[in-house]
């Protein structure tokens, strides 16, 4: 539970916020490089905190992000043209380089005009299929951060991107909250016993135990939390640890795949899943897609649910169409939650309370602790901005890559922490 | 460039505004003659400056615009009946004529009842195909300004109008910046050669030269600018001169000489903007010179509607926007369109339209090519401002018969200000030259 006011500072995350503050100070996904496929393809809109922005791919394969107005006269630069190493407004035809310069101003006679201005751009890295950007201050940029799937041949890799109507808080209570799994998604749970792929074997057990034990820890990164679940006839107990990087990254237990959630505006949200796998080629069929289907990540589900990217407004799963909810599918028996697909599952759980829902209206469990721990995280690094020091995840020393999400059995007496020896309790 | 209460105060024109209070002292376009054909037929919404008014023609075929609330309790007149010399609210019967003046009262027995109150109208003036309404205080109504294109036939006169989902500053920008016209119109200004519209044949050198030198001075009713077009043809190099007039607060006459804008705002961020050409001789608002002008430009009905540009689209998911990506076509452009977009008229409004619905000016990078833009901005700003003070707004006292756009070639030493010989220059500290 948190004060009204406290919910505002948590969730807001425009340029003039604290927690704005805080969020471009980290380098943020931005978008999917499959979202820019080709050289000199069509630009891409892209919101991020509350800014209009416009990626593009230049003749080069160079990713560039610009401000989504043209610096001249504001015009989009959505409808730019792509050609000749750089976007081009068709208005007047100022042409922009991935980086801001100015390459050409056709309208003024000035040829050393072009020099004296430059378009605002932003730091462009691609990743691991993600394209990452940092809005912040230009002394503040942090170094990029290495994740487990960096380096992989992308046949190795599995990204999608789909969009949650609502604020990214939401979308992040629910990725640290182990106790509802058993819950909200017995349905495919049910299913993983079936199914051959990694990941539902590796989620297979939880239908068994519904309330494990939680312990969360502050980690310099951020958090990490335990679900530890004992099987009552084995008395083995079973540790998921997940990890939680500031400000958006969420590393699964099941050590194979993050989840990224980051704020388009107060009250919508771009999540991304990045599946790896070292031996197996998740990135190609059939592989790719049965995972995708498994989850209810296909192209299908999503757009079906109204959560593609490029959904229309009408689709988007709200009271006016009861969230896409199946009512007779829950009394016949078929389905527990009335939703296909765990991932519409979730969106379902994470907007129905509302765009920004109210926290101070909230009943928390024990069950809930490590979503109590992100809130403090969140609210501790909004805080830390404000007064101008480094938000949580960017002091010095912190290495974000040696963040892990892992799953195991853990010996009596052992404790969990035992598992991610690569974790820094937070300074004091 | 503006700071954000410069640009507020410019484009902002609701009650209780300073450019509301600007604009409220000038006759206004409300709609179109065209929307109201029938004596007695349905009334019309309209909304001009934040306001939400309607228009009836009576049995006698005079226009009414009073306030769209009944003035007895509210409801909307809009679902009235237009009965005789009347509009009649279906909640009571009260029954308004043109003047505001109440005919019947059925509810109230006291007979002499209607005869001490008067609904609120405005005073309305039909010509030149669209019909004017005034807002402002009674004690300061001007006369209604006279324009070229009020005296023709309507057979010699083309009236359209398209609906914009941004604010009125957008678009009168790009009414007085030439300089986008060669690269944002380059596809459809390279059909010009193989049209035969007077239109088609007054823009088609443009394509010559990007770089037009710009020259802008306030005038007794805003301010004119010239484009000089240095034009390398194969017979010669030759100097174009385009001259366009801007009569505030909302008023521009094209450099074609024959077309007149008018850009009135219906909110803070929606405008309606009417376009009039006329012609002394042809009889060019007869078909088949009509609608090809309008195909040429993308005015036609079927263009506007399909671009969510007409008063019944504009509200709908077909306008505009972001979502349909302003109705550009990639694969157009990828096969070497340069826009991708339909034509002028959607080229224009998709730039305009996607800065925003009323633009950050604290944003933008105004260079030589943008020096009439900066006028623009300062014009604005200074019929706000005398018109707090309480002066008389810029162009009351201009005459507006003598205002023109034109455009001709310069024989060497003539220069451009004897193509606009009525126009009356403003000199002193107010016209020094600056970007804004």
């Amino acid at each position: 539970m948190l004060s009204q006011a406290e919910n505002e500072l948590m969730c807001r995350v425009g340029r003039a916020t604290a927690m704005g503050a805080a969020m471009r100070r980290y380098w943020l996904p931005a978008l999917a490089t499959t979202e820019l496929p080709a050289a000199d393809g069509d630009p891409v809109h892209v919101e991020l905190l509350g800014e209009h922005l416009v990626a593009f791919r230049d003749t080069e394969g160079r990713v560039g992000i610009l401000d989504e107005a043209c610096c001249h006269r504001g015009a989009s630069l959505l409808l730019g043209r792509v050609e000749g190493c750089g976007i081009r407004c068709i208005y007047h035809g100022w042409k922009y380089a991935v980086d801001g310069r100015v390459l050409e101003t056709p309208n003024v006679p000035d040829v050393k005009f072009k020099d004296r201005i430059r378009a605002r751009a932003y730091p462009v890295r691609e990743a691991g299929g993600l394209i990452w950007t940092y809005l912040g201050p230009v002394d503040l940029q942090p170094p990029f951060p290495e994740w487990p799937w960096h380096g992989l041949s992308s046949s190795h890799v599995l990204v999608t991107a789909h969009k949650v109507g609502c604020n990214h808080v939401q979308v992040l209570e629910g990725l640290v909250d182990s106790s509802h799994l058993g819950i909200l998604h017995s349905n495919g749970l049910r299913a993983s016993l079936e199914s051959k792929l990694a990941y539902a074997t590796k989620v297979a057990t939880m239908q068994f135990d519904l309330a494990p034990r939680i312990e969360e820890e502050p980690t310099d990164f951020g958090f990490h939390y335990a679900a530890l679940r004992t099987g009552s006839t084995s008395g083995v107990t079973e540790a998921r640890i997940t990890a939680f990087v500031m400000p958006c990254v969420v590393l699964n237990p099941n050590g194979d795949v993050a989840t990224l959630v980051v704020p388009s505006n107060d009250e919508s949200s771009r999540f991304f899943h990045v599946w790896w796998d070292l031996e197996r080629p998740i990135g190609e069929e059939p592989l790719r897609s049965e995972t995708l289907r498994f989850v209810g990540l296909d192209d299908g589900s999503l757009r079906a649910f109204g959560v593609a990217l490029d959904s229309k407004p009408a689709t988007v799963p709200a009271r006016h169409n009861r969230f896409h909810q199946d009512r007779i599918s829950i009394r016949d028996g078929r389905s527990s939650s009335g939703i296909t697909g765990l991932i519409e599952e979730d969106v379902v759980a994470s907007v129905s309370g509302g765009v920004i829902r109210d926290r101070s209206k909230e009943m928390l469990s024990i069950a809930d602790l490590a979503v109590g721990r992100l809130y403090r995280v969140y609210l501790e690094s909004a805080r830390r901005a404000a007064a101008g020091q480094a938000p949580v995840g960017l002091a010095p020393g912190t290495n974000v890559s040696r963040a892990r999400g892992v799953n195991g059995e853990i010996a009596s007496g052992a404790h969990w922490r035992t598992l991610v020896p690569g974790h820094r309790h937070a300074a004091a | 460039m503006l700071s954000q209460a410069e640009n507020e105060l410019m484009c902002r024109v609701g009650p209780g505004t300073g450019m509301g209070a600007a604009m409220r002292r000038s006759w206004l376009p409300a709609l179109a003659s065209s929307e109201l054909p029938e004596p007695g037929g349905d009334p019309v919404h309209v909304e001009l400056l934040g306001e939400h008014f309607v228009a009836f023609r009576d049995a006698e075929g005079r226009v009414g615009i009073l306030d769209e609330a009944c003035c007895h309790r509210g409801a909307s007149l809009l679902l009235g009946r237009v009965e005789g010399s009347g509009i009649r609210c279906i909640y009571h019967g009260w029954k308004y004529a043109v003047d505001g003046k109440v005919l019947e009262t059925p509810n109230v027995p006291d007979p002499k009842f209607k005869d001490r109150i008067r609904a609120r109208a405005y005073p309305v003036r039909e010509s030149g195909g669209l019909i004017w309404t005034y807002l402002g205080p009674a004690d300061l109504q001007p006369p209604l300004p006279e324009w070229p294109w009020m005296n023709v036939e309507p057979a010699q006169r083309i009236n359209a109008l398209a609906l914009v989902n941004c604010n009125y500053v957008q678009i009168m920008e790009g009414l007085v910046d030439s300089s986008h016209l060669s690269v944002l119109h380059f596809t459809p200004l390279s059909q010009a050669g193989k049209s035969e519209l007077d239109f088609a044949r007054k823009t088609e050198h443009m394509v010559f030269d990007a770089a037009p030198r710009i020259e802008a001075e306030l005038t007794d009713f805003g301010f004119h600018y010239v484009a000089l077009r240095d034009i390398a043809a194969p017979e010669g190099r030759r100097i174009e001169a385009r001259v366009a007039a801007f009569i505030s607060p909302c008023f521009i006459a094209n450099p074609n000489g024959d077309l007149f804008f008018a850009v009135v705002p219906v909110n803070d961020v929606t405008t309606r903007f009417y376009h009039v050409w006329w012609s002394e001789e042809r009889k060019i608002g007869e078909e088949p010179l009509r609608a090809q002008q309008l195909k040429f430009v993308g005015l036609d009905d079927e263009a506007l509607t399909r671009h969510g540009m007409t008063p019944a689209t504009a509200i709908t998911e077909l306008r505009p926007s972001r979502e349909n990506r302003w109705h550009q076509n990639r694969e157009l452009l990828r096969a070497g369109h340069f826009t991708g977009i339909h034509t002028f008229t959607q080229e224009d409004i998709a730039v305009t339209v996607s800065g925003g619905a009323l633009r950050d000016r604290s944003k933008e990078m105004l260079s030589v090519a943008d020096l009439a833009i900066g006028r623009l901005y300062r014009v604005l700003l200074n019929t706000v401002k005398r018109v707090a003070n309480g002066q008389a707004p810029i162009a009351a006292e201009a005459n507006t018969r003598a205002i023109r756009g034109a455009n001709a070639t310069l024989s060497p030493g003539v220069h451009w200000h004897t193509l606009v010989p009525g126009h009356r220059i403003q000199r002193g500290a107010d016209t020094a030259e600056s970007v804004a």
